[in-house]
């Protein structure tokens, strides 16, 4: 399978967030779990415009669960990290890997 | 709800996921408000405007110079007999003001909806396009009557008039197929 184009940041975090969930993960959970471990509350139209990139370029699938009364009667959109969108976020990590080694942080050594 | 219906209506000039996306926007608003929904609702169109411009640009150019083109010549064609017959009625001007409305309005309205016919799915953001593309000829160009200060006012009256001739025709686009799919059925 060809590599992807290197992932931009925003797109990791939403892809280790679908990873990070599992099953349960459509737009209002991955939203959740990015505002957990990251600390910033990502916009919806920005979500949901890299939701559809990545699916786009493969890395990610959708499909409609069923319509649910507190949604008015909407269907949840559930994702799932391809093999290929695996992949692509575990090269982009560990070329964040190969920049940090060596690197020494003073406020980490000292902490 | 009635307020997720006109989102999920809006949202889906811009996006194929309109229903999830606002049934998202729905569940959440619940421990967040009506005001979070909207605002909600209204940056996530912006970003998938945004997103269709610059993910195609050399279309959108396109599709606006398209419907820049069919504005003004919609314009200037329904204004042309009004013109005409001011040229028979030397001392009658009141068809002046009437051919301004044709062409600040009928123009654009036609324009929009001609946008909107080669827009795939994607009224609002073709729309957009054109307005800019008037916007970028009106600072680089000036406006067409030197001397008056109307140039703000009459861009946003164009856009105004082109998005809204890209909703008709998305609402007429809409009632075509559902009664195509009717006839099918019933076929």
């Amino acid at each position: 399978m060809p590599p992807t184009a290197p992932l931009g940041e925003f797109e990791q975090i939403v892809l280790l967030a679908i990873l990070r969930v599992g099953e349960n993960a459509y737009g209002v959970t991955v939203r959740a779990e990015i505002a957990a471990c990251t600390d910033r509350e990502p916009a919806p139209g920005a979500l949901y415009t890299t939701l559809d990139r990545l699916e786009a370029k493969g890395l990610v699938t959708s499909r409609l669960g069923d319509p649910t009364p507190q949604r008015g009667g909407r269907a949840k959109r559930y994702f799932t990290v391809t093999s290929a969108g695996v992949a692509a976020v575990t090269r982009a990590q560990l070329a964040y890997q190969r920049l940090l080694k060596g690197l020494k942080f003073p406020e980490v050594v000292h902490a | 709800m009635r307020n997720a219906a006109t989102a999920e209506w809006i949202l889906s000039l811009v996006s194929d996921n309109a229903a999830s996306t606002v049934g998202d926007l729905v569940e959440e608003s619940s421990s967040r408000g009506a005001l979070w929904f909207w605002a909600s609702v209204l940056r996530t169109v912006c970003s998938h405007l945004w997103r269709d411009l610059s993910a195609s640009p050399l279309r959108m150019v396109g599709l606006a110079f398209w419907g820049l083109a069919a504005s003004v010549l919609a314009g200037v064609g329904l204004a042309m007999p009004l013109l005409l017959a001011n040229l028979n009625l030397r001392d009658s001007n009141w068809q002046i003001p009437l051919v301004n409305v044709v062409i600040c309005t009928a123009g654009p309205l036609l324009g929009g909806w001609s946008v909107a016919r080669r827009s795939n799915g994607r009224e609002l953001p073709a729309a957009f396009a054109v307005s800019a593309l008037e916007a970028v000829l009106q600072v680089s160009i000036g406006p067409p009557d030197p001397g008056t200060n109307y140039g703000f006012t009459k861009l946003c009256v164009f856009s105004l008039f082109v998005i809204a001739g890209a909703v008709v025709r998305r609402i007429f686009g809409a009632r075509m197929e559902a009664r195509h799919r009717w006839t099918r059925y019933l076929g």
